[in-house]
């Protein structure tokens, strides 16, 4: 088990290099720096130089390059220009608010999803399962960012039953921050709902075409009897499947839609970011989020191979 | 490159007894406490007062920071931490003679050491720093008195370093030696730093310690004697307009620093809201590049000129809050040159763009506009004059990018022929960064035009008002006849506050003392 | 045919089929230039003259939806096929020689493990915002995954007892390729084209929402909304309506999908799921 741990975490090292090499790649393409951003608006072009030269921006990519890879090996993704911190005290203190958004919804989603995936498929082709299947397909294909404004407007200007942005730290306030989140986990839920559905129905029908279900069945159990012991139970491991690709998903979609509710986590930092040319937080930030990404689907697939030692074997 | 001198006569006498300040309503009892939440459309790029030009740094800088001298309600320089200055008759030393018993928010008293290291911070990193260039040395002789001595005469000095633009602003000493951007945010202010988590706010407590300058009666402008009344001032960053008005609906948010003009009219009976119209904030512009392919030619500036409608750039841009207004200084300003003759150029003709269309030999080059996404003014009213000009028979590139993009691009001598601007605080200030803007090192029309030059140089030079007044008007003359740049309007903001917000003014900034809770 | 006899298919084909014959006829359906500002009629509300209303602009609402979807629609087609032949070449030379396959599946991880709309903004804001640039970056965010179902649809061919046959008598590696393994992969590669066909629309909208999509006044889906998104309150009808287009559109191109996968080979579920 720890060896194909750490034989997990080695292939990730080449992912991390390429994410990296295109991190720093974008930060060569990018015309324009920071400098012009701190300096202002009606700055003159000598003032934007003196701001580039009093950050020391005026070196070269290469030895950018190099210093940058040197203080990543020694574990120091570098300082925001913007924000005066290091990037890796601005991904972490933005985390928190990605993280509870992406979970939130993921778990409003599953709590939802996986019985609507269940009931369609124990009432495959006939009306449940066309009804969810359809709500479902239509959950993933509305735009996130758009649902979220529509949330906004019904919820928080028409019925003035939510905050319309703004993130409140459940450490300070947890009822507020269940307030705060409520929009923007409800949007993602709504679209990220659509896929667990699909496929836990998809893993529930296929456990239930499986030979052991047939003798189940065979040995006279009632089709209620069956679907609950043994169908839901060889569904387990495909459902945390689909549980492990929604987070990817989600996490995705929770960038967005923090641009949508204002709210300060990573996806906001990052985009901000690049619209400012704040290059550490460019490169440091999305090899943070990159890795964090990498390292979920590492821990989804530990969890799955502790679920069915079957696959220890045979990987 | 940024020059500014002028002889400022008066100002020594405008410095010794505080003017009357605008009329407002006072006699109303303030009451402390609360936290007011004021939302701000931008994220600030830094704190570091002093080195920045941007908006939203203001926003929290001039609650936390003073400067010697600072702006009143009219706009004019007033001192603030100084008592006065002393102007010498050859104009080469001025002495500032500081207020006494002034603390910092760490529970210093500011002494003139602190006042000699920030402004010689200021001119190793100051946003402003020319204003400084003539500056030989920064003396103390004692703790309440700075000396400037000068290296060549610059009258325009009180003018310069009283700008809110990237202000001048005092810090103590022991600060002054950290790089741009990593100072701590120690100030003289009515209220104090607490913290600041970027993209999302900066909370500030009241200053109990704060010494408010009895020189004055009330608040004025950026000065004033200031009072605090909340217990804190939390400044959110909410860039989406949709949210900040559900915000102030709602009452999460108390006060914005700008109401969206459609949300405004919507929210205009409601009783839980106040709201005030700033009129003029800024100009709104189309610069061009002389020196660069179609507007090399003045031909074909003029045909630009004469295919915009300004009125509609402005209508569509500001969402109705416009003014028309030709001048390249503000009406009622002591430099207002007037608006006689510019009638003809203002004046949409298409049929006159195609005839100097045809006449400059035009034969379907793309005409190439740079815009930024970030700031609407922006991006509107380059969208509508793009599609004027195509209807003039112009072809046209709209390249829209991020602001970094656009700021490196239009400092380039080459690549691109239009570029919208709103100008919020040079036309505040007075004409100099106006006229400045299109002179020294790098002109923002590029290529230098020697009679803006010269008014440039008699601006900064010349003793009289009258004098100075008339190179403002040569040089507004100059822009319209050889049609260097478009002035499109003067273009507005609406400020708001919830109901119970008491005793608000609208500024430059929303103002957080001498206001309180109901 | 029997794909026709399945109703969510042949939903998919009437919400994709209305949207893009009325984006194809938009010349001739749009009542009004879209981009043609009018300042006197701003923030119309919907009338008899201008049916969805008329934006900031005072421009007619519908014309720029009819004119969006056909923007849009270019957009998600385009990246669809580039991501599909580049996908498809990437996804064949990785799976047939395994000497490359390491490489290039590496850089494809590298740029899965990007959240692939971050990928996709932060090139759109790199290269300057324009149509091409939305598509240069989506493809890039999306050509990894084609490039996977391919690789695994070459990998399932390859092993077939027809392609080593033809494999053991000498047939030459190029024709091989071209006669008997891209024919096998074709199904799944239509099927997952089909789906980022449908995922490139909302992710263009992404981008023209976060600002990085096409200059205006071009308008797209994305861009409406946008547009819209300040004046939700005083005038909803300019958001509401694009977001509804991209929905029909979005969700019949999904339904479109679904049918052809199990139409095609059921078998497939288990590759693109």
């Amino acid at each position: 088990m720890l060896r194909l741990v750490i034989m997990r975490l080695l292939a990730a090292v080449p992912v991390l290099l390429v994410v990296s090499l295109v991190s720093f790649g974008l930060t060569l393409l990018v015309p324009g720096d920071i400098a012009s951003e701190m300096a202002g608006p009606t700055a003159t072009a000598s003032d934007v130089a003196r701001v580039r030269a009093e950050l020391g921006l005026n070196q070269p990519p290469l030895v950018r390059m190099a210093q940058w890879y040197g203080g990543v090996i020694r574990g120091d993704l570098g300082r925001s220009i913007l924000l005066n911190q290091s990037v890796g005290a601005a991904v972490l203190e933005r985390l928190p608010v990605t993280l509870s958004l992406t979970f939130m919804g993921l778990a409003v989603a599953c709590l939802i999803g996986v019985p609507a995936g269940l009931l369609a498929a124990a009432k495959a082709r006939r009306w449940p399962d066309q009804v969810t299947m359809g709500g479902a397909m239509l959950g993933l294909s509305l735009p996130d960012f758009w649902l979220g404004l529509l949330l906004i407007w019904i919820f928080g200007v028409q019925l003035h039953w939510l905050p319309t942005g703004g993130f409140v730290s459940p450490s300070t306030d947890v009822l507020g921050w269940l307030r705060s989140i409520a929009l923007p986990a409800g949007s993602l839920a709504l679209t990220q709902l659509g896929p667990i559905a699909r496929m836990t129905r998809s893993a529930a029908l296929e456990v239930a075409g499986s030979d052991f279900i047939r003798t189940a069945r065979a040995k006279g159990l009632t089709e209620g009897r069956v679907f609950t012991r043994h169908v839901l139970a060889g569904a387990m491991v495909p459902i945390l499947t689909v549980v492990g690709i929604g987070f990817g998903l989600a996490l995705g979609g929770a960038l967005v839609v923090e641009q949508v509710f204002s709210l300060p986590g990573v996806g906001r930092l990052v985009i901000g970011a690049v619209l400012r040319r704040d290059w550490p937080v460019i490169q440091g930030g999305l090899l943070l989020t990159t890795c964090i990404f990498v390292l979920v689907n590492l821990g989804v697939d530990l969890l799955y191979l502790w679920v069915d030692p079957r696959l220890r074997e045979s990987s | 490159m940024l020059r500014r001198r002028s002889f400022t006569t008066g100002l020594t006498a405008a410095s010794a007894l505080p003017l009357p300040a605008i009329a407002q309503s006072v006699g109303q009892q303030g009451r402390k406490g609360g936290d007011v939440i004021v939302a701000m459309t931008a994220a600030p790029p830094t704190l570091d007062a002093m080195a920045t030009t941007a908006a939203a740094a203001r926003n929290v800088s001039m609650h936390l920071f003073e400067s010697l001298y600072t702006r009143d309600e009219g706009a004019n320089p007033k001192p603030e931490l100084a008592e006065g200055v002393d102007i010498a008759a050859d104009g080469m030393t001025y002495t500032f003679k500081l207020r006494g018993g002034v603390k910092f928010h760490n529970g210093k008293t500011m002494t003139s050491a602190d006042a000699k290291a920030s402004m010689e911070r200021y001119a190793k990193l100051g946003g402003s720093k020319d204003a400084l260039k003539t500056v030989a040395a920064f003396e103390t002789p004692n703790s309440s008195t700075l000396v400037l001595k000068m290296a060549s005469i610059f009258p325009g000095l009180i003018e310069a370093i009283s700008s809110p633009r990237a202000p001048f602003v005092i810090v103590p000493e022991e600060e002054c030696g950290k790089p741009l951007g990593q100072i701590g945010m120690i100030g003289t202010g009515p209220f104090q730093f607490a913290e600041y988590k970027p993209d999302s706010h900066v909370k500030m407590t009241r200053f109990d310690g704060y010494a408010a300058n009895t020189a004055y009666q009330k608040r004025d402008g950026f000065t004033g004697k200031k009072t605090a009344y909340f217990d804190s001032v939390t400044i959110r960053i909410i860039t989406e307009g949709g949210a900040r008005t559900a915000g102030l609906q709602t009452g999460e948010l108390h006060v914005l620093e700008t109401l969206d003009v459609a949300a405004a009219k919507r929210l205009k009976d409601d009783k839980n809201i106040k709201t005030y119209t700033m009129m003029p904030w800024a100009f709104l512009t189309l610069m061009m590049n002389n020196n660069w392919g179609l507007t090399a030619k003045p031909e074909i500036r003029r045909a630009v000129q004469a295919a915009l409608e300004v009125e509609e750039i402005a209508a569509i841009a500001s969402d109705g809050l416009y003014r028309l207004d030709p001048s390249w200084q503000y009406p009622g300003t002591n430099y207002f040159p007037g608006v006689d003759g510019l009638d003809a150029y203002v004046k949409q003709s298409q049929a006159k763009a195609k005839s100097l269309l045809q006449a400059a030999g035009y034969n379907g080059e793309e005409l190439q506009v740079i815009c930024d996404s970030s700031i609407k003014w922006h991006i509107d009213a380059a969208t509508v004059a793009a599609e004027q000009l195509r209807a003039a028979g112009f072809k046209v590139k709209l390249n829209v990018m991020d602001w970094p993009t656009v700021n490196a691009a239009r400092v380039k001598p080459e690549g691109w022929n239009l570029w919208p601007l709103a100008m919020g605080i040079e036309p505040y200030e007075g004409p100099y960064n106006v006229v400045g803007f299109f002179a020294g090192s790098l002109p923002v029309q590029i290529k230098p035009d020697p009679v803006i030059e010269d008014c440039n140089r008699r601006l900064a030079t010349q003793l009289k008002l009258e004098d100075r007044k008339a190179a403002v008007k040569t040089f507004q003359d100059r822009l319209y006849e050889q049609a260097i740049a478009v002035k499109v309007a003067d273009i507005g903001v609406i400020q708001a506050t919830r109901s119970n917000v008491m005793n608000y003014e609208p500024y430059r900034i929303p103002r957080m003392w001498d206001c309180w809770f109901a | 045919m029997r794909l026709f006899a399945r109703r969510s298919f042949l939903i998919g084909v009437i919400l994709v089929g209305a949207v893009v014959v009325a984006a194809l006829l938009a010349g001739w359906l749009a009542p009004f230039d879209p981009v043609k500002n009018n300042f006197r009629n701003r923030l119309g509300a919907p009338d008899d003259v201008f049916l969805l209303g008329t934006d900031r602009f005072g421009r007619d609402v519908l014309s720029r939806i009819l004119f969006g979807a056909q923007v849009s629609l270019r957009i998600g087609l385009v990246v669809a096929v580039f991501s599909g032949i580049v996908g498809a070449l990437i996804g064949l030379l990785s799976g047939w020689w395994r000497g490359v396959d390491v490489w290039l599946m590496r850089v494809m991880d590298g740029l899965m493990a990007f959240p692939g709309l971050l990928l996709a903004i932060a090139l759109a804001a790199t290269l300057g915002p324009s149509e091409t640039t939305v598509i240069i970056a989506l493809t890039v965010a999306y050509t990894p995954r084609t490039a996977r179902v391919m690789r695994g649809a070459v990998l399932v061919a390859r092993a077939q007892d027809y392609v080593e046959a033809a494999r053991s008598v000498g047939v030459r590696t190029l024709r091989l390729l071209l006669r008997h393994v891209l024919p096998a992969c074709t199904a799944p590669l239509v099927v997952q084209q089909t789906y980022v066909f449908a995922i490139a629309i909302l992710a263009e909208a992404v981008l023209s929402f976060v600002g990085v999509g096409p200059p205006p006044p071009q308008p797209t889906l994305g861009a409406i909304i946008a547009d819209g998104r300040d004046t939700m309150v005083e005038a909803p009808w300019i958001a509401l309506a694009p977001g509804v287009v991209i929905a029909m559109l979005v969700l019949g191109l999904n339904l479109l999908g679904d049918g052809l996968r199990d139409a095609l080979d059921p078998r497939m579920r288990r590759i693109t799921s």
